[in-house]
């Protein structure tokens, strides 16, 4: 939408207006943001903020109507007859836009393992074993995989708190001699690890997150700095007067978030930090995360191991898939499901198993299996989501859910094989 | 999924003014606080801090019923102002300090086209 000519815009927006001048802002606004020179348009444009037109009375709605096309004039005249020093002025603005499109960070390498491996014998026999792992600046890698499969183990070892059995782990970017063995001494002081069980905090939670960046030499203004720059990004300044035992799990989380982050590390690993979170708490620390490891300034390499698959698929970049100690998958989150022989769909809906392989004619629908919950429906490639939502519409088959898990990591649960 | 590149000034310059149009004010204020940690001069990025912070402290006395709605919305709008002049002040820093860069290249490029055509 936003590469549209002004000329779209505009009709978009009249057009809105006259439909719904409620559901108009959002038009009216991004025409000022984008096409108006003058900088009192775009501010006139920015307060007309949704929560003032979506209370606005039903009588009142001819007169919003009026000031929204009277704005969209002005911002037409003003887009085709600029002040000349307001339209140099932005279109200096939009090369330097323009210039830093594709900016992107620096993506360094922070953490290089190579063939690790864990044996273990007891309880019974299990043998870990990555070939590979690269973690990069403003890069986020999900790990996943069925419980048991080694991921915590791998953590471990990644952190120092288990020794390999064999591989080398090398970390680029924390100024160690190139002696060839890791001086783990100082990278756990680099790695900031928020481990599955939170540990107990006792006492004041403000001395403690002081203290942490204290003991990082982060001390003075600084110290100060960094503690309302923490607090502030991830919304515990009114949590501050609490206990620990008086926390939610979803603030004790964001308590931990805020110690680990506080000294700014390029490492950040995660292990299960979604287990006891409600939807929304998930989705905003996962937000707050990306945001985060993609500072432009100070990115962050994120290692987040998680159950919640869809969340995870949504904010990693890479994904490395561990089954029974095996990494069966490796590689961008794009690359998911690229070798796939067949397309698969989860599906609710009331009608039963019989009623629905009845319905559900069409030569290229290979399988239906009903798992309990839902439907897992497998096709031919050719045979697309909107295909089968056409055929169920026809069928005048309402889904409660549907979902196209074609390319997600919940294919690699169920076929368990895929090349490294 | 990759959003924009987080050196794109402008898409995020623009996402940021969207959100407080379109009164998503705390996604907002915490994206100016980044924005302005990233791009903003060492006089700027407190401000992010400080502007994220007032706003943070404004819903709280709203939740808590310490400030009617009119003072609220006033100041809520107080904010918003403050918000996009802070915005305009760091991409104005940015631009000030590629603009010569900028004309340079173009005057080249001008030069380099008058080159061609003498040819």
């Amino acid at each position: 939408m936003s590469g549209d000519s002004f000329e779209n815009r505009l009709i978009a927006a009249r057009e809105s207006i006259i439909r719904s001048p409620r559901r108009a802002a959002q038009d009216v606004i991004e025409l000022a943001e984008d096409f108006a020179y003058d900088a009192k348009l775009k501010a006139t444009a920015i307060l007309l903020n949704s929560e003032d037109w979506q209370n606005v009375e039903d009588s009142d709605l001819a007169r919003m109507r009026q000031e929204m096309e009277t704005l969209v004039e002005k911002i037409v005249d003003d887009h085709n007859n600029p002040d000349p020093d307001l339209k140099k002025e932005t279109a200096l603005r939009f090369k330097v836009f323009d210039k830093y499109k594709n900016r992107e960070i620096e993506r360094r390498v922070v953490l290089d393992a190579n063939n690790l491996t864990k044996k273990f014998v007891k309880p019974k026999e299990f043998l870990l074993k990555v070939p590979k792992l690269e973690l990069r600046l403003g890069d986020i890698t999900g790990v996943a995989g069925p419980n048991g499969s080694g991921k915590s183990t791998l953590f471990s070892i990644l952190v120092g708190e288990l020794a390999s059995t064999s591989g080398t782990i090398h970390f680029p970017e924390f100024g160690l001699a190139g002696s060839g063995k890791t001086d783990w001494s100082t990278v756990k002081r680099k790695i900031a690890y928020v481990p599955q069980k939170l540990p107990h905090w006792y006492g004041s939670l403000e001395d403690t997150l002081r203290f942490t960046a204290a003991s990082k030499g982060i001390t003075g203004r600084e110290n100060d700095k960094a503690f309302e720059h923490i607090t502030q990004r991830l919304g515990l300044k009114g949590h501050l007067g609490y206990a620990w035992s008086e926390l939610s799990g979803g603030f004790q989380l964001r308590f931990e978030l805020a110690k680990a982050l506080i000294w700014r590390p390029q490492l950040l690993i995660l292990d299960e930090p979604l287990a006891n979170l409600d939807v929304n708490a998930q989705h905003s620390l996962l937000q707050d995360i990306r945001s985060l490891a993609r500072s432009y300034i100070n990115p962050i390499s994120v290692l987040i191991s998680s159950q919640h698959l869809f969340e995870i698929e949504t904010v990693a970049d890479e994904i490395l898939f561990l089954n029974r100690g095996k990494a069966t998958f490796y590689n961008s989150v794009s690359k998911l499901g690229e070798d796939r022989e067949y397309n698969t769909f989860e599906l609710q809906c009331d009608v039963g198993y019989h009623e629905l392989r009845t319905k559900l004619q069409d030569r290229r629908i290979i399988e239906i299996a009903d798992l309990g919950l839902n439907y897992v429906i497998t096709t031919e490639l050719t045979f697309s989501g909107p295909d089968l939502l056409e055929i169920l519409k026809a069928n005048e088959i309402h889904p409660k859910y549907f979902r196209n898990i074609s390319q997600s990591i919940l294919q690699l649960f169920e076929r368990n094989e895929v090349a490294a | 999924m990759r959003n924009e590149a987080p050196g794109d000034v402008g898409a995020r310059y623009r996402k940021i003014r969207v959100g407080l149009a379109t009164a998503r004010y705390s996604a907002a204020f915490l994206g100016l606080m980044d924005f302005a940690g990233d791009f903003g001069t060492s006089e700027q990025s407190p401000k992010g801090l400080k502007e994220c912070s007032s706003y943070h402290e404004l819903s709280l006395q709203y939740d808590d019923g310490r400030i009617q709605r009119a003072d609220y919305k006033r100041e809520l709008n107080e904010l918003v102002t403050r918000a996009t002049k802070l915005m305009d002040e760091i991409v104005g820093s940015q631009v000030n300090g590629q603009g010569d860069e900028l004309d340079d290249a173009s005057d080249q490029i001008e030069k380099a086209k008058q080159e061609l055509e003498n040819l």
